[in-house]
């Protein structure tokens, strides 16, 4: 009996290496596809860390503090993630670079909003998102958000502080000692105030490889830090 | 990209293994479209030897694929796949699972268009909900609790385990229970497949 299966095990067989071309094209594909995913999702940085670009196009109609604090955004982000600002001259320009798809967002950033915001009024910046696009804009429009919710809360903080460094600089003279003085020691103890969200940090973001990833359902919390 | 080539792969080589073991299987309805089953019957072959030796093929011919694309993978892209002795023990009991559940289809189907379709259709979902495609982790919690049971998840789990050089528990449990399955599956479905060739429905 045994050997009459091993008959027809290799009849079966050298039909099936006879013409291999089914078996090859099965065997090829796993790799083909994974090959495709990996090289989709991984980056030519050399610690191998993912690298996203995102391209902002910017319209800024405030040319002072804010508007040139996000033009300056470009490349300065860490861990291989970039953001290239391209400063447009119209709201055309920024529109055309989104239908070209060389943007991923486009932001308007208003007339007088560094004066607005000191002067706690509502300041709207504008954003266009790429409709072709999904994750890059999402980014943006929630970078910005963080930005906005960060300035207003800093204005809310130190805001006549903000205002008299802002009347210094636009003043053509060197700036008075004591004004300077007064105006550091205010900041400082306002900034007291937050001593304890930053002395320990309370909330801490660790990035983990993909190899050492744990799924949530086996990983277990620990309790701990400050109050 | 090694990286993220170690975590894909493993759960693509099992969907494609699967899509093989039921291409090699759908050979019992085409040795009956052909006749051969008909002149087999009418030779010394027993019907228990025609399908021992059918599911015998399955076995071997995934398993040499999988070694195939195992090697490969190890010297081309440095993957680790962990002791060698226990990937037989894991690939094994994978094979045997597929070979349970795709016969199992064969031998409750009429024609081989109607198999097939219904195989492709449970091949496709077991590896969409096991992770085949995705990271399983990513998926939605309701897809997970579903995902989990299925035999691509098994079998991914243990190929990681092997691996990440995890807890021997982790693959040796999953192993197992891909083995009862699979052996239960194929008994069922060889004892349906035999009932059918006996009793002419086969020829």
């Amino acid at each position: 009996m045994k050997s009459m299966i091993l008959h027809l095990l290799l009849k079966d067989l050298s039909r099936d290496f006879k013409n291999p071309t089914g078996l090859i094209i099965m065997m090829i594909l796993p790799v083909l596809v994974a090959l495709l995913i990996s090289s989709t999702f991984s980056s030519n940085n050399q610690e191998g860390t993912p690298s996203i670009t995102i391209h902002i196009a910017v319209l800024d109609l405030d040319d002072s503090f804010l508007g040139r604090t996000i033009l300056g955004m470009s490349n300065q982000n860490q861990d291989g993630g970039n953001i290239i600002v391209h400063q447009v001259d119209s709201e055309d320009e920024g529109l055309r670079m989104l239908e070209n798809r060389r943007a991923s967002a486009f932001l308007i950033l208003p007339e007088n909003l560094t004066k607005d915001v000191l002067d706690n009024a509502t300041a709207t910046i504008q954003i266009y998102k790429n409709p072709a696009e999904q994750m890059m804009p999402e980014m943006v429009e929630k970078g910005i958000d963080i930005f906005a919710t960060g300035v207003s809360q800093i204005v809310t903080l130190i805001g006549d502080e903000l205002k008299i460094v802002r009347d210094m600089v636009e003043e053509d003279k060197f700036p008075d000692t004591w004004t300077t003085a007064m105006l550091v020691y205010r900041g400082m103890n306002k900034m007291e105030s937050f001593e304890t969200y930053f002395f320990p940090v309370i909330l801490q973001m660790e990035t983990v490889d993909a190899k050492d990833f744990v799924p949530s359902a086996s990983r277990t919390i620990s309790s701990g830090g400050g109050s | 990209m090694k990286e993220i080539f170690q975590l894909m792969f493993p759960g693509l080589m099992l969907m494609w293994m699967f899509f093989n073991a039921q291409n090699l299987m759908s050979d019992v309805f085409i040795e009956r479209d052909k006749k051969t089953l008909f002149r087999l019957s009418a030779s010394t072959v027993t019907t228990s030897q025609f399908i021992i030796s059918k599911i015998l093929r399955v076995l071997v011919v995934c398993s040499i694929s999988e070694f195939l694309l195992i090697g490969f993978t190890w010297l081309v892209f440095g993957v680790n796949w962990g002791n060698p002795l226990w990937l037989i023990v894991v690939l094994t009991s994978c094979n045997m699972a597929f070979i349970g559940i795709v016969a199992m289809i064969y031998s409750l189907t009429k024609s081989l268009n109607a198999a097939n379709g219904m195989a492709t259709a449970f091949i496709l979902t077991f590896s969409i909900l096991g992770g085949s495609l995705m990271p399983f982790e990513e998926m939605p919690s309701t897809m997970q609790s579903i995902g989990a049971f299925s035999v691509n998840r098994q079998g991914i789990m243990a190929l990681h385990s092997l691996m990440e050089n995890d807890d021997f528990t982790i693959w040796l449990y999953a192993s197992l229970r891909l083995l009862v399955i699979g052996t239960a599956l194929t008994a069922l479905a060889s004892h349906r497949i035999y009932k059918r060739i006996t009793a002419g429905e086969m020829l």
